[in-house]
């Protein structure tokens, strides 16, 4: 149950991969600025100021950016709690036209907030777009992402039609197509990593897909480290965009290619601005009653996912030892380094997560899901309800066999992610990725540990006894797991009470998987009937 | 697995908890905060609000790993890591926030109604298996001893989650580590959990000391804003009975333990076995 869940997570998992690596821009719009053109003396325009929390702002003029202004690497310079000690960033964005829509962003660790202001005095903000009339200064005061009842927008401190030369437009709630999928056609490949990485360091995980999915075709074959840097940066957001595209494609039931397809399918509202931050996205209560069955998501995990997570595999096999980039992850706007321990880890990681997409494949999973969440069915009921759930699939034999190799190559690519970052010399705090909190025992235990879990997936083979007490050891054997394991016929699973497991297990050897020196039915602490295992689980 | 879903909507819907957390950042009126707590409350504020805003990124990000390494720790069966406190060889400092020696009383009107000491709190990376991955911490208290002292009306609840914001605003800059200081912005990457090694919970009533908790080790879970207690006791002081249980949750802003499995009842009588029980504070 527990293991379906966090297969099921990976998907999403994905999707906090997907921000972890997540990132934005810069001052790099001016060539894409649409709008102007002609010779003559410079169109009239205006500007918009304010101050920001720590953001990328954006000016978009009927589908063309206009202007932006990155705050990254700034010092802050507005106080406006009133302390005296600056806490936010000032804005300018210039040259903006006048005549034409034009909606602000801002892009915030991942997450773009439309700005909203009420147009209609009754205190409610219910549009995105404005005009200007004439050359004016538009000052929006300081601009909050975090407001009550608001979630998703961004709204200003001063209402930007206070300005008698700006006036109000309907609502946009799409978002320009410019802003997750630049253009990309000319630029070359360190102008490509340039533009990607500036997205990686505001989180802005589709568009950086986008130029390091360009970047990493235009590199094909090529031996460089802008080439290892544009498999590496591709395999990660590639992998991080799948939870990141929650948008509507606006067409229902056309199958779940995306994230944006399953909210769609849950009856999440889909206008663009509600699916760009994370706050701005809402289920409805109670769920349709055709949602998404346990299958269908199940079926996205393994057709759309699955691919994703294949080809970053590919990806980062592909990158080479020496490959070495400096870069600025987003969440503290930190340089860090990535090297090829880096890419051993994720390699190994994805490895790890198509291991259990396959493991998962050969189960039955079945589930109403819009039953069980709007009856609140507890893990009890649903074991009742569903006989069939994690029996084994019909596909289970070949499932099982990929199953077992992605498990083997992921334990392979994590010894050797230790081995590589354990020899590096160079200070290792700043790497993405390090080993900097471990002790050298530990690293060694971490690695016997990797050893025998290898050893385990082809037979029986006594674990955990390489430590400090080796009377600790006991034996596991994974093979049995892999060869295909029932786990409802016979039952193998504990009686459940609610959502927690009680009693004991029906076979304490799981079919002979786990063998002398464990007993999963142990009961002394305290006894009471439950396996004491089962209430260590409980824990956080 | 009909699971997933529960999952995936709590996975989404769970982002509500945000305004709770957001409500946190906004209280902070349990002491009148001087010059330099100011700096220090600025800047903590924006961690934790980065740290909530992505507390889902948090998670998840969390769960990959753990799916990623669970076969790892399936071998070693040493679930859940409890290592709370990692061993460093490095000379310098990694931990972006660092305070020793941590004092905090907390008054409504001139009446006492919160004390509390730390040895020490700070801001570690959080390991996963033997990595480190960058902008992933843990926040780590040691050595907490908190008193509640319940209004005559008894209607306020217990908030440790807010008793912790407020220890990480108090400090002052010497306690921060170099790199937390030079940096210029207290960067506390993401924390994906609290750890607390050794809390007493210690609560007064209108008739005096009434309920002392201990627990060797505790984690704060933010999303859903609690403190799980490991290997517990509650003594009350009225019937000195004694509630042993290996695992406690408490819902911050509440006033009362729940213990969802087994626990032991110690009193003159002898001791007496049960399972799922509420304990009020």
């Amino acid at each position: 149950m527990e293991r379906s869940r966090k297969i099921f997570f990976l998907a999403f998992i994905l999707l906090g991969f997907l921000n972890l690596i997540i990132g934005c821009s810069k001052p790099e719009y001016e060539g894409q600025k649409g709008g102007g053109g002609g010779g003559g003396a410079p169109a009239a325009t205006g500007e918009v100021s304010g101050s920001v929390g720590g953001t990328t702002v954006i000016a978009v003029a009927d589908g063309d950016i206009v202007a932006s202004q990155d705050t990254s690497g700034r010092i802050p310079d507005v106080d406006n709690d009133g302390d005296l000690i600056p806490e936010s960033f000032s804005f300018t964005l210039e040259d903006i036209p006048l005549g034409r829509d034009i909606r602000i962003y801002l892009v915030v660790k991942g997450e773009i907030f439309p700005l909203y202001f009420d147009s209609d005095g009754d205190g409610t903000p219910d549009t995105n777009v404005f005009s200007l009339a004439s050359e004016t200064s538009v000052s929006l005061g300081f601009i909050d992402i975090n407001n009550a009842g608001q979630d998703g927008k961004a709204i200003p401190q001063n209402n930007p039609t206070d300005n008698g030369a700006v006036s109000a437009g309907a609502e946009a709630t799409d978002y320009p197509v410019i802003l997750n999928q630049p253009d990309t056609s000319g630029l070359t490949l360190s102008q490509l990593l340039t533009e990607g990485l500036d997205a990686v360091k505001d989180g802005w995980v589709l568009r950086a897909k986008t130029y390091f999915a360009a970047a990493e075709a235009l590199a094909g074959a090529s031996v460089s480290n802008d080439a290892d840097t544009a498999r590496f940066f591709y395999a990660l957001t590639r992998v991080a965009a799948l939870g990141a595209n929650s948008y509507s494609d606006g067409i229902l039931g056309n199958g779940l290619n995306m994230i944006g397809d399953i909210l769609d399918a849950f009856g999440c509202p889909t206008e663009d601005t509600r699916r760009s931050t994370i706050d701005g996205i809402s289920f409805p209560d109670p769920l349709p009653g055709n949602s998404p069955d346990a299958p269908a998501l199940h079926g996205f995990l393994y057709n759309v996912v699955r691919p994703e997570i294949e080809g970053a595999i590919s990806n980062l096999g592909a990158v080479s030892p020496a490959f070495y980039r400096e870069w600025t992850e987003p969440n503290d706007d930190e340089i860090v380094e990535s090297d090829y321990g880096d890419v051993l880890f994720f390699k190994a990681s994805f490895e790890a997560v198509l291991a259990y997409i396959f493991t998962q494949n050969a189960y039955t999973l079945n589930g109403d899901i819009d039953d069980i969440k709007n009856n609140a069915k507890t893990i009890q009921q649903v074991l009742v309800d569903q006989p069939a759930l994690l029996t084994l699939s019909s596909t289970y034999v070949g499932d099982l066999i990929s199953a077992k190799a992605a498990f083997d190559d992921s334990l392979v690519d994590f010894d050797a992610a230790i081995d590589w970052m354990d020899g590096e010399v160079d200070f290792q705090d700043d790497d993405f990725v390090n080993l900097s909190e471990s002790t050298p025992e530990e690293i060694i235990q971490a690695k016997a540990d990797i050893f025998d879990a290898r050893t385990s997936l082809y037979g029986s083979t006594m674990v955990n006894d390489n430590g400090s007490d080796p009377t600790e050891g006991w034996v596991l054997d994974m093979s049995i797991f892999f060869a295909g394991l029932d786990l409802r016929s016979p039952n193998l699973i504990p009686a459940f009470s609610g959502n927690d497991p009680t009693g004991l297990f029906p076979d304490p050897t799981a079919a002979g998987v786990f063998g002398a020196g464990i007993d999963l039915n142990e009961d002394d602490d305290p006894a009471d009937g439950t396996a004491d295992i089962l209430q260590q689980w409980l824990y956080y | 697995m009909p699971l997933w879903f529960c999952d995936l909507a709590g996975f989404i819907s769970g982002r509500h908890n945000r305004s709770l957390l957001k409500e946190h950042l906004k209280n902070d009126s349990m002491r009148q905060p001087n010059a330099a707590d100011l700096l220090i409350k600025m800047k903590s504020k924006e961690a934790f609000k980065v740290t909530y805003r992505h507390h889902l990124i948090k998670r998840t990000c969390l769960i990959i790993m753990v799916i990623s390494i669970a076969f790892l720790f399936l071998v070693r069966l040493d679930m859940p890591n409890e290592s709370g406190t990692p061993v460093s060889h490095k000379e310098e400092s990694i931990y972006p926030i660092a305070i020793q020696g941590l004092r905090l009383q907390s008054f409504k009107g001139s009446r006492e109604t919160v004390k509390a000491v730390a040895k020490e709190l700070k801001v570690n990376p959080r390991k996963f298996f033997v990595f480190n991955i960058k902008p992933f911490n843990e926040l780590t208290i040691n050595n907490v001893t908190m008193e509640f002292y319940k209004s005559e009306e008894g209607q306020s609840g217990i908030d440790i989650g807010k008793t912790f914001d407020n220890f990480s605003t108090q400090s002052n800059e010497k306690s921060f580590s170099s790199k937390g200081f030079e940096s210029g912005a207290l960067n506390a990457g993401l924390i994906t959990r609290g750890v607390i090694n050794t809390l007493i919970l210690i609560i007064h009533d209108k008739y005096g000391l009434s309920k002392v908790v201990k627990a060797p080790k505790a984690y704060l879970n933010f999303k859903k804003d609690e403190v799980i207690f490991l290997d517990a006791t509650v003594k009350d002081i009225a019937t000195k009975q004694i509630i042993k249980s290996r695992k406690m949750v408490f819902k911050n802003g509440g006033n009362e333990i729940r213990v969802p499995g087994s626990y032991v009842l110690l009193s003159s009588a002898g001791s007496q076995r049960g399972k799922g029980l509420k304990i009020n504070l």
